[in-house]
């Protein structure tokens, strides 16, 4: 089994908003509508730390960036930022206002420049906090497709981050708004075919998490996509989620050596069927459920998942359920990484087959640019098939490592 | 694409519904009628079946020409003769069965002499239907002592029972109540441990797939017991809406299920090498009611209960069917022994290994392949040279 469970605890909530780990400190923090709060916690044994009262409204986002918590609200455009270790609250002007709905992932840190960038409720609009000179600035009129509201951020390295739009559009984009990719997501998935251009209304993306080349995507009509984000080719999809667009949705941590930690959302509390969470390989197998934790039997909304990604320490959040608070440890499936690439750095089909002598499985499957790295087991042997073309023309490498 | 030519049967609230391994399709209906139509056309054959038992809510066929019918609301059973219609009422030891129909409610073994086990509404047992002479056992089976059956799948191959329970426990079981092995889906780890019901069970020796009301399938060796695999395939539910698979056919099967609030999915699923495969997958429109699923070798069917269109609807699937391949390996000119690796091609995200083998140096070796499928081959010589080419066969 991959999940450890250690501990649980009640934090009495009603309202948590969003969850953070910080493994260098052992501490879990989470922010909530009741007081407001922002809260720390044990991230060993769960045990409430300190609370500290926010001077602003409605906390909604919640990004870890170095000492500070940084916090933006649904009431005004206010940034509040709360140093961790004395509690020190500051409140600054200038950002925008976010949705009051219950989704995490609307905030991103690209720690190279110090911005922290928010995804506000307005169309085309995106503010950004930076927390060296602790200054909120806004854009309402993102280059992205008229009326995109931008639903989630991470940040991928490179001073990039990735949005996921209300309407099935993927930008890719700088720390000056700028847009570098855009990506439609396939419109089929929920049934039904609409429009991919103009202003159609594909399915939201509402969570996303990457490793690699490796894109997991979460849709708002309950759909996963597994993408090569290189090639923009679809590697797996299922359909675990619920159908919600609003708030309550499914929710997708950050990557752990290739795995993340999934929830269903509110569609385990309809269902009055127990609430899990699910690691889910993503990069070996993808959408393998390595192990699921069964995380109680009362409804659950807004649960949430963050991984230390040191330590594999991980913190799980559930609004209105007992325990609310759940911390626990994973132990992931051990890997390496290897580098592909390709004669002429060409595009290629890449097939990673897993070789335990007594079985083979494929592990990877997809289309893929070169170089490129993908994540591989330690045990038994790989053997890596390319090919390069089509028909007779096509070329092929195999090797084993 | 696994799923074409839909087509529909738009009839009376539909119950349950069964082929007969060729192109005849038996169905039940809420107003108390059997019905025959023919698979690939939608189209009825012969007379309508009237006056069945109220509450009919699984069907199998006991032999090649009875089919019986179970009931979730009276403790009757009905055996109707397929070819001429003749109905028989028995109500001695029958009892009824779960309420939520899925497509294995109730299964058989008509090989063994015509043997029929449901899944009784009451704890500690299963209603077993004889073909010969017709006759019902109320059988109790120590093993299901405080849990009911949820779903059951015939195993020919032994003459027994694969029964999916409400308590998380997937028993072998004989005709005679006799329980010959206990699997259980892992539970753990857990902060308060779930009841979990199974809700579809396939069988592919040494595999066992079972769908649950947690909206997984999990894949087990059903001989070491070994969880192999698990994937995602819909929402959970305790209820209705739960996630059905009908029985193998080569390591393949169908899993039915609903998302949340807005679309049924049925998927072509399979497990024939050990782990779990989505070949395809199809989204239809919502039907809130009891469903099921079933296959021959080159059609689906899907049922629903509850809403007044889809009642039942079929597709053309790939057969699974197998050929052979002849393969050889040489180096230079010289034929030499070759690890091959044959590797079916279904698209990106949709490649499995379904041969791993030796091939001796001398003489072409033909290898199984299922038809129509894409394929491609790997040789390894022992000196790990290689080579590779793609086929369809």
């Amino acid at each position: 089994m991959a999940i450890a469970y250690t501990a649980s605890a009640n934090i009495n909530s009603s309202a948590p908003q969003e969850i953070e780990v910080d493994g260098a400190n052992n501490r879990v923090y989470i922010i909530e509508t009741t007081g407001p709060s922002f809260r720390i916690h044990n991230l060993t044994t769960g045990a409430a730390i300190n609370t500290f009262f926010l001077g602003i409204a409605a906390p909604r986002s919640l990004v870890v960036a170095g000492a500070s918590a940084i916090i933006a609200n649904s009431t005004n455009g206010s940034i509040e930022v709360c140093d961790i270790a004395s509690g020190t609250l500051a409140t600054f002007s200038g950002g925008s206002v976010l949705s009051a709905v219950r989704r995490p992932q609307r905030g991103a840190y690209n720690p190279t420049t110090g911005n922290v960038i928010f995804c506000p409720s307005g169309s085309r609009t995106l503010s950004k906090f930076n927390v060296t000179t602790s200054t909120a600035t806004n854009s309402t009129s993102v280059a992205a497709q008229v009326n995109q509201v931008f639903y989630c951020i991470i940040y991928i390295g490179n001073n990039r981050f990735l949005i996921g739009s209300d309407r099935g559009r993927l930008y890719e984009i700088d720390d000056s708004f700028n847009i570098t990719r855009t990506l439609i997501l396939p419109p089929y998935l929920d049934g039904t075919v609409q429009a991919v251009t103009g202003a159609g209304t594909n399915a939201a993306i509402i969570g996303l998490a990457k490793e690699n080349n490796l894109l997991y995507v979460l849709l708002g009509n309950g759909w996963t996509i597994l993408l090569d984000y290189s090639t923009n080719t679809v590697i797996k999809i299922a359909c675990p989620g619920p159908l919600d667009t609003t708030s309550d949705t499914h929710t997708v941590s950050n990557v752990y050596n290739g795995t993340v930690l999934y929830s269903r959302g509110t569609a385990q509390s309809s269902s009055g069927a127990f609430n899990h969470v699910d690691e889910v390989d993503i990069t070996m197998s993808p959408f393998t459920i390595r192990d699921i934790l069964y995380s109680g039997n009362t409804a659950a909304f807004n649960t949430q998942a963050r991984i230390d990604t040191s330590s594999g320490k991980f913190a799980i959040v559930q609004g209105t359920s007992t325990p609310s608070l759940v911390v626990g440890t994973l132990t992931s499936r051990l890997s390496s990484s290897i580098e592909i690439s390709s004669p002429g750095n060409v595009d290629v089909d890449l097939t990673l087959l897993h070789d335990m002598t007594s079985s083979v499985n494929v592990i990877m499957d997809t289309r893929t640019t070169s170089p490129a790295t993908f994540r591989i087991p330690v045990t038994g042997s790989t053997i890596q098939i390319m090919k390069a073309g089509d028909g007779a023309d096509a070329q092929w490498a195999v090797s084993r490592y | 694409m696994a799923f074409s030519r839909p087509t529909e049967i738009n009839t009376n609230t539909c119950r349950s519904v069964i082929d007969n391994g060729s192109t005849s399709l038996y169905l039940i209906t809420q107003n108390s009628e059997f019905k025959k139509y023919n698979i690939n056309t939608g189209v009825q054959e012969g007379t309508t079946v009237s006056s069945i038992v109220t509450g009919a809510a699984g069907l199998t066929m006991v032999t090649n020409a009875t089919a019986i019918i179970v009931s979730s609301t009276n403790n009757q059973v009905d055996y109707v003769n397929v070819n001429t219609g003749d109905k028989r009422s028995l109500t001695t030891n029958a009892t009824t069965v779960y309420t939520n129909q899925t497509s294995q409610l109730v299964s058989s073994i008509p090989a063994s002499g015509g043997i029929g086990m449901a899944c009784r509404t009451a704890t500690g047992g299963m209603m077993v239907v004889f073909a010969t002479p017709q006759s019902i056992t109320n059988q109790t089976i120590t093993a299901m002592s405080g849990e009911s059956a949820r779903c059951v799948l015939g195993v020919p191959a032994s003459s027994t029972f694969l029964v999916g329970t409400s308590n998380n426990h997937i028993h072998e079981v004989t005709p005679w109540g006799a329980t010959l092995r206990t699997l259980s889906t892992d539970v753990t780890p857990n902060i308060s441990a779930p009841t979990i019901a199974i809700t579809g069970i396939s069988f592919y020796d040494p595999y066992l797939l079972v769908a649950t009301n947690m909206g997984f399938i999990r894949l087990y060796h059903y001989w070491t017991g070994e969880e192999l695999d698990t994937r995602y395939i819909g929402k959970e539910s305790s209820s209705v809406l739960a996630s059905t698979l009908c029985a193998s056919a080569s390591g393949y099967t169908l899993a039915y299920t609903t998302l949340q609030g807005a679309y049924g999915l049925l998927q072509s699923v399979y497990f024939g090498a050990g782990k779990i495969f989505i070949e395809d997958e199809v989204t239809i429109e919502d039907n809130s009611g009891f469903r099921g699923v079933g296959r021959t070798d080159s059609r689906a069917y899907t049922w629903a209960q509850g809403v007044s269109f889809l009642q039942v609807r079929m597709y053309d699937i790939p057969t699974t069917a197998t050929t052979t391949v002849d393969t050889w390996c040489q180096d230079g000119e010289v034929s030499v022994s070759a690890r091959i690796l044959r590797i079916r091609d279904g698209g990106y995200g949709k490649k499995f290994v379904d041969v791993d083998t030796t091939i001796p140096n001398d003489a072409l070796t033909p290898l199984s392949a299922v038809q129509d499928r894409n394929y491609i081959e790997l040789a390894i010589t022992n000196t790990n040279k290689w080579d590779i080419r793609e086929f369809k066969a």
